[in-house]
């Protein structure tokens, strides 16, 4: 998938949970700051160079490459998020805190998830 | 949607995530209280100090100019000074009637010395008064502390006052509270030194004690003025007088206020003891 498509997918996606949480432009600058650095570390972490169509599902690759995927992936987004959120370096400690007990959920979560739409691809 | 894809293709992909990060940025900074108040205290601090640094590189290519007008201001401010200024005001301080049967002989201009000589042989004081304040030559000058000398030129709003430090000065002085005078002169050199001479040596002068002062005896000055004390006397070999040395009270180098004095009978005086001169 092209990266600048990608790119306005992530900021619709992003308001439309902006929309939800009624915190507009927070989900949406961390979700293009995902999709924008998703192609970097896809590159790093998958090192069999995949090219850019491929979607990178759990049951393409195997479960570690997919677990160090979503961990990338996950915290470049965490990280981005409660930066956005607290929105000054003075919170540093809270946005690792944070970024970090969200990483734990989530991850749990996105494995699961991934797991149960194995079967769309 | 191919062409869209194709448009979308062209776009740099930096940019268009710079794009979409400004958009997402400025809907935070606008639609999120606590991330709104956050930025915008940062940016006023962040333009503070860009404002601070652009004015100290601005007023320091204006300091020529800032300079020159401060040069202007302290001229103009300068000129208000007080000491700048010539100070018209005349204070008369004296008692101009104490009852009917007392009338005022003398009366005094105060004055402050403009300029000031001690180191010559013949030297002059000026005071900043002059004939619009009524003063007028052969008029005595005095301080709280002695006597300065006599006006000797007058302008109209200056006067020069020929010292009591001058070769030729004479100051009729006697010794308090004894009744014998001499004139008092000064012989060059210490400025705080005269010697009273014509006084004949059976009177009994000790040093240290004996005060010295006016005599009232000029038109100058008037009576019973302090000039100093009796620091050394001796009488030279074949001399019928004492030699005085006589120690002033009043610093001549220092004096800054003077009192000029109006001795209103001075030209009754003068008229009546003009009439004996031709016989002597």
């Amino acid at each position: 998938m092209h990266i600048n498509l990608m790119l306005i997918i992530a900021f619709v996606a992003g308001l439309i949970m902006d929309g939800a949480y009624n915190t507009l432009g927070v989900h949406a600058a961390s979700s293009i700051f995902l999709a924008y650095c998703r192609n970097a570390f896809l590159s790093w972490v998958i090192p069999r160079g995949l090219d850019d169509h491929l979607t990178p599902s759990l049951k393409r690759l195997d479960f570690f490459p997919f677990l160090r995927y979503a961990t990338f992936g996950l915290l470049a987004y965490l990280v981005f998020y409660y930066s956005m959120v607290f929105f000054s370096p003075v919170y540093f400690i809270d946005i690792t805190i944070k970024t970090l007990l969200s990483f734990t959920v989530s991850i749990f979560f996105t494995l699961i998830l991934a797991g149960v739409l194995n079967g769309l691809d | 949607m191919n062409t869209f894809l194709q448009l979308l293709n062209r776009i740099n992909h930096g940019a268009l995530f710079a794009l979409l990060l400004s958009i997402s940025l400025f809907m935070i900074v606008r639609n999120n209280e606590a991330q709104g108040k956050i930025f915008w205290n940062s940016a006023g601090m962040v333009f503070g100090v860009f404002g601070n640094g652009a004015n100290a590189v601005w007023s320091y290519f204006n300091l020529r100019r800032e300079n020159e007008k401060l040069q202007r201001e302290i001229s103009v401010l300068r000129g208000q000074l007080a000491q700048d200024q010539y100070n018209d005001q005349l204070v008369r301080d004296t008692l101009q009637k104490i009852d009917s049967n007392r009338i005022q002989i003398y009366e005094y201009i105060e004055a402050a010395v403009t300029n000031n000589s001690v180191d010559k042989p013949k030297n002059y004081l000026t005071l900043n008064r002059g004939s619009r304040h009524g003063v007028k030559e052969n008029m005595g000058v005095i301080t709280a502390e002695g006597v300065l000398g006599v006006v000797r030129y007058v302008s109209s709003n200056y006067c020069l006052v020929m010292s009591i430090l001058h070769t030729d000065s004479r100051v009729s002085a006697q010794i308090k509270g004894k009744g014998f005078y001499g004139s008092l002169v000064w012989r060059g050199r210490d400025p705080s030194r005269m010697y009273l001479t014509d006084i004949p040596k059976h009177n009994k002068i000790s040093s240290n004690e004996d005060i010295v002062e006016t005599t009232g005896f000029s038109t100058y000055y008037p009576p019973g003025v302090t000039i100093g004390t009796v620091f050394y006397h001796e009488i030279p070999p074949g001399s019928s007088n004492h030699l005085i040395q006589v120690k002033l009270k009043v610093n001549m180098a220092n004096v800054r206020y003077a009192q000029i004095v109006v001795n209103k009978h001075a030209d009754e005086i003068n008229q009546l003891e003009a009439s004996i001169k031709d016989e002597q």
